[in-house]
């Protein structure tokens, strides 16, 4: 059983100006251990997603709806407040994009690691400072002990965002949800923070949703990827097969604006023409054909679903018609 | 046997090393407090240190005023015009100068029966037996070592009374004469002696009974001609105080105003000897309160009791002891907060005994002590800001609070609500509920509604409103931080997310709020008092000091000393005020720490 299943995922806001369908039909599932990558640009839903897993969507204005939310077999929109409570920070625990907020700049250090025990565990107040500093000295803060008496405003950008990764995985949660959370950083304290949550997966054996719109981050984190476009998955596969063969236009656009140091130094970046699109008032179809080089006339009638593709050892999935066309072609050569 | 020994030895071993530990945790807890770090953020912070002492003594002061050597803050005196401020070391300043007669002869009547002789001694012999008279007074003279002054009343049976009084002041001893007045009752004048080579002048006093020994009626004004000492006297009578809902100086300007003959003098009901001394029992037996006793000075209180006791053990002929009255010199609190004043005072008789400090700041027009209402007035302004800040603490943080947090509907209606008691024009509200609670409580005596408890929290009720606001705007951008959503995420209860992360983020500005409100509360109550609706004399708060000031500025005559004092205390306890919320404010800043 996957640790983390959803299926079908809707998440809609009923908003003044409409109704946001934020999220809509997104599946996958998470095995343990895994990293899987979450891409896309800002307002395709990755958030909100993730929000859902937490059962964290304001409602109202916020409805989720889905075909199976499930961590480990038990429903989480079937979850009391409280049940959800036992289950947020201590199974799966969340860490923000932005360190230099995301800490009570009142509190010391020590003190809101050691919440976090006090919600979910009967710990001694020495015993959950003791684990506060083994947590810190995990993620390789010097001085853990003299840091647990300092303030958030004492800390830096990096100190702080290592900070809130200790005090995510103090309970030893199954799965991480990592929010941009090296997107505030800058590229050195990037690659060290990047660096942590790998090798802390691997002693802890956390599993990993990696939310980001840097497609280097995913490349070298992730064990899958999911590409949301508009609130729906446009494509899913294998981190080494998307960067190889993305399929989706959108993943291709991705791909090409991002700067590369090999190559023609001088060539403009491929950037994705045109801007993304209002969620309150979708176009009918595919939701990306307005920008898409490749779009046929099926694309303006028909919104298109995932399909799979490749073999069954690597699946991957794509919505677009194109490519479904042109990979199930490969995919049929290969067979044939 | 020995086995468990050693067992228990090792077991005792093992505790100490883990109480030695439990201890360096405790330590370095300690440096985890918020409270603590900002105990000494503030400690350091020299200004606010300072604010805070100035604050804690000032507070310590008014709660301790009882015990401090004071003058009466009640007790008026002979005085017709406010003495400038007395050195300590100075001579106690001579009474002043025989007042012209006719209004300021009124004047010192109205002081002289109603507050200016806190302690009377009543002699009761027949006014028509000069003998008595004469062996009473010289009894008293002998008993006190100093003249009685001699009252004559129309009896209750129809003939005359004559009281004898000992007075307080040993400047004070007036000579009395009687006289019939036409309308019925009688006019009495005393010559206040003068024994230390003072002028002597008169005091003019009234008795209203009419022909048939009935009260006077109270519905009627008339003037009235009386001859004393060869004077004629033209007299105007009112019973003033009950004309309802009038104030008595309000009937006394009309009626000086709209009078077509001039007057010597006016008298007004409550000021109308008739009325006697009330005797409690208590007076009678010639017990006394320790209230009582310091208001008279000790020395002075027990006249009366000696004149009580001499008189039982060798009684005069013709002479019937009354008893004493005493005046309060406090106002009195009940409950728990007058036995300790009880106490207070107890205590200070045993230090001071009956010494008391001069009029060092002066004295207001009435001759009262401003140092000692500057005190005891201090009460009424930190009680009241006490109650209104509590109010607007517990109420408006909650409230708003809340309601920031929870959002939505819930919000909506909670901030309407707030909306709609903002719109209420509160001093309206104000006055028809004092209005409607003095009414109530003279309706209904048994009640025992107390009216300043009413205006207390009636302020109280309007000033959470503003903080309530001023909190649930700071709540709904808190809300929205990432660290109450990492919170949030933690799997906090709201509950704890209220109290450990919104309202210790909140409380800076609450601090802040909190020292700008109090000003603005004892300035409310100044204004209330003003207007007659909150604190009553002869009760006094700082703001009706502050008004009693304004009232005296006038280019002839400046009586700086009922500017400056008033306005020195209210000003620098305002400004501590001010220092020490800005100094919390830094105090609860982190950021401001390892900074001074
Ligand atoms: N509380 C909310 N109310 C209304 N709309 C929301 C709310 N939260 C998110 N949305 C909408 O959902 C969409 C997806 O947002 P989000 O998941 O945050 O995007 P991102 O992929 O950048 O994380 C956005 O268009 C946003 O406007
Ligand atoms: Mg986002």
């Amino acid at each position: 059983m996957a640790l983390l299943d959803v299926r079908n995922l809707r998440v809609r806001f009923e908003t003044h100006h409409g109704v946001v369908r934020a999220v809509d039909g997104v599946s996958f599932s998470l095995e343990e251990g895994e990293t899987l990558g979450l891409v896309g640009e800002s307002g395709s839903g990755k958030s909100v997603t993730n929000l859902s897993l937490m059962g964290l969507v304001p409602q109202p204005p916020g409805v989720v709806e889905a075909d199976a939310l499930t961590l480990e077999g038990r429903s989480i929109l079937e979850m009391s407040d409280e049940e959800l409570r036992r289950v947020r920070g201590n199974e799966v625990s969340m860490i923000f994009q932005d360190p230099m907020t995301s800490l009570n700049p009142l509190l010391t250090i020590g003190r809101q690691l050691t919440e976090v025990l006090e919600v979910h565990e009967r710990v001694t107040r020495r015993e959950a400072r003791r684990r506060a500093a083994k947590g810190l000295d995990d993620v390789g803060i010097p001085e853990p002990e003299k840091r647990l008496d300092q303030y958030p405003h004492e800390l830096s950008g990096g100190m702080r965002q290592r900070v809130m990764i200790a005090m995510g995985l103090l309970c030893s949660p199954k799965v991480l949800l990592a929010d941009e959370p090296t997107t505030a950083l800058d590229v050195t304290i990037q690659a060290q923070i990047l660096e942590l949550m790998k090798s802390l997966q691997e002693s802890h054996g956390t599993a990993i949703v990696l939310v980001t719109h840097d497609l280097g981050v995913v490349a070298g984190m992730s064990d899958r990827v999911n590409v949301m476009y508009a609130g729906k998955l446009v494509e899913t596969a294998s981190a080494e097969a998307l960067f190889e063969s993305p399929r989706h236009p959108y993943t291709a656009g991705l791909l090409g604006s991002v700067p590369r140091l090999t190559g023609d130094t001088g060539a403009a970046l491929d950037s994705i023409p045109g801007s993304p699109p209002d969620l309150a008032a979708l176009p009918g179809g595919c939701a990306f054909r307005p920008r898409c080089g490749q779009a046929i006339d099926r694309c303006a009638s028909e919104v298109p679903p995932l399909h799979v593709l490749g073999s069954s050892s690597s699946p991957r999935r794509t919505a677009c018609f194109e490519h479904a066309r042109l990979g199930g072609a490969a995919a049929q050569g290969g067979d044939a | 046997m020995a086995p468990t020994d050693i067992e228990g030895s090792s077991r005792w071993a093992l505790d100490e090393a883990e109480a030695k530990r439990l201890q360096k945790e405790a330590r370095q807890f300690k440096g985890e407090s918020l409270w603590t770090d900002a105990r000494r953020r503030l400690r350091r912070n020299r200004t606010a240190s300072f604010a805070m002492w100035f604050l804690v003594m000032f507070g310590g002061t008014s709660v301790l005023a009882p015990l401090l050597p004071l003058p009466s803050p009640k007790a008026l005196s002979l005085r017709d015009d406010a003495a400038p401020p007395e050195w300590p070391w100075a001579e106690p300043a001579p009474l002043p100068k025989p007042p012209a007669k006719g209004t300021a002869a009124t004047k010192a009547t109205r002081n002289l029966w109603n507050n200016g002789w806190r302690h009377r001694t009543t002699l009761v012999v027949d006014a028509a037996d000069t003998a008595a008279l004469e062996r009473a007074a010289s009894w008293a003279a002998d008993l006190t070592g100093r003249a009685p002054v001699v009252e004559v009343h129309a009896a209750g049976s129809g003939g005359l009374e004559g009281y004898l009084s000992v007075p307080m002041l040993r400047d004070d001893v007036p000579r009395v004469d009687y006289a019939e007045l036409s309308d019925g009752g009688s006019v009495n004048t005393w010559d206040v002696a003068a024994s230390e080579g003072r002028d002597a002048f008169s005091v003019i006093s009234l008795s209203l009974i009419d022909a048939e020994g009935e009260s006077f009626d109270p519905a009627l004004v008339s003037a009235a001609q009386a001859d004393v000492r060869g004077r004629r006297l033209r007299v105007l009578l009112s019973r003033a105080t009950s004309v309802e809902g009038r104030a008595a100086w309000l009937v006394e300007a009309e009626l000086r105003n709209g009078l077509a003959h001039p007057v010597d003098v006016i008298l007004v009901g409550g000021r109308i000897v008739s009325e006697g001394p009330g005797l409690t029992d208590a007076a009678r037996s010639g017990e006394q309160s320790a209230r009582a006793r310091l208001s008279e000075g000790i020395e002075h209180a027990d006249l009366g009791r000696r004149a009580a006791a001499s008189l039982a053990a060798a009684p005069i002929d013709g002479v019937r002891y009354a008893g004493t009255s005493y005046e309060d010199g406090y106002w009195p609190f009940t409950g728990l907060v007058g036995a300790l004043d009880d106490l207070l005072i107890e205590a200070r008789i045993a230090i001071f005994g009956s010494w008391q400090t001069g009029n060092w700041m002066g004295t207001d027009s009435k001759g009262r002590d401003l140092m000692s209402r500057i005190v005891w007035g201090s009460r009424t302004s930190i009680l009241v800001a006490l109650i209104a800040s509590a109010c607007s603490l517990l109420i408006g943080v909650l409230y708003g609070a809340f309601s920031g947090f929870v959002g939505g509907r819930v919000d909506n209606l909670m901030m309407r609500i707030v909306d709609i008691l903002y719109s209420i024009p509160f001093i309206f509200v104000v006055i028809f509920l004092i209005t409607m609670v003095q009414g109530l409580a003279e309706a209904r005596p048994d009640l025992e509604i107390d009216r300043e408890l009413v205006f207390f929290l009636v302020i109280g009720a309007i000033y959470w409103l503003t903080m309530a606001r001023v909190v649930r705007g700071q709540v709904l951008s808190l809300k929205n931080t990432e660290f109450i959503e990492a919170a949030r995420v933690m799997g906090a209860s709201t509950l704890r997310i209220l109290l450990t992360h919104v309202v210790p983020n909140v409380l800076s500005i609450v601090i802040v709020y909190l020292t700008l409100t109090i000003p603005a509360i004892m300035l409310f109550e100044a204004f209330l008092s003003f207007l007659g609706l909150g604190v009553e004399p002869p009760k006094v708060s700082w703001g009706l000091l502050a008004v009693d000031g304004t009232q005296v500025i006038n280019p002839i005559k400046s009586y700086w000393w009922l500017v400056v004092f008033p306005a020195l205390a209210m000003g620098s306890t305002l400004l501590a005020l001010n220092v020490l919320g800005d100094g919390l404010r830094d105090a609860l800043d982190p950021k401001m720490r390892g900074r001074s």
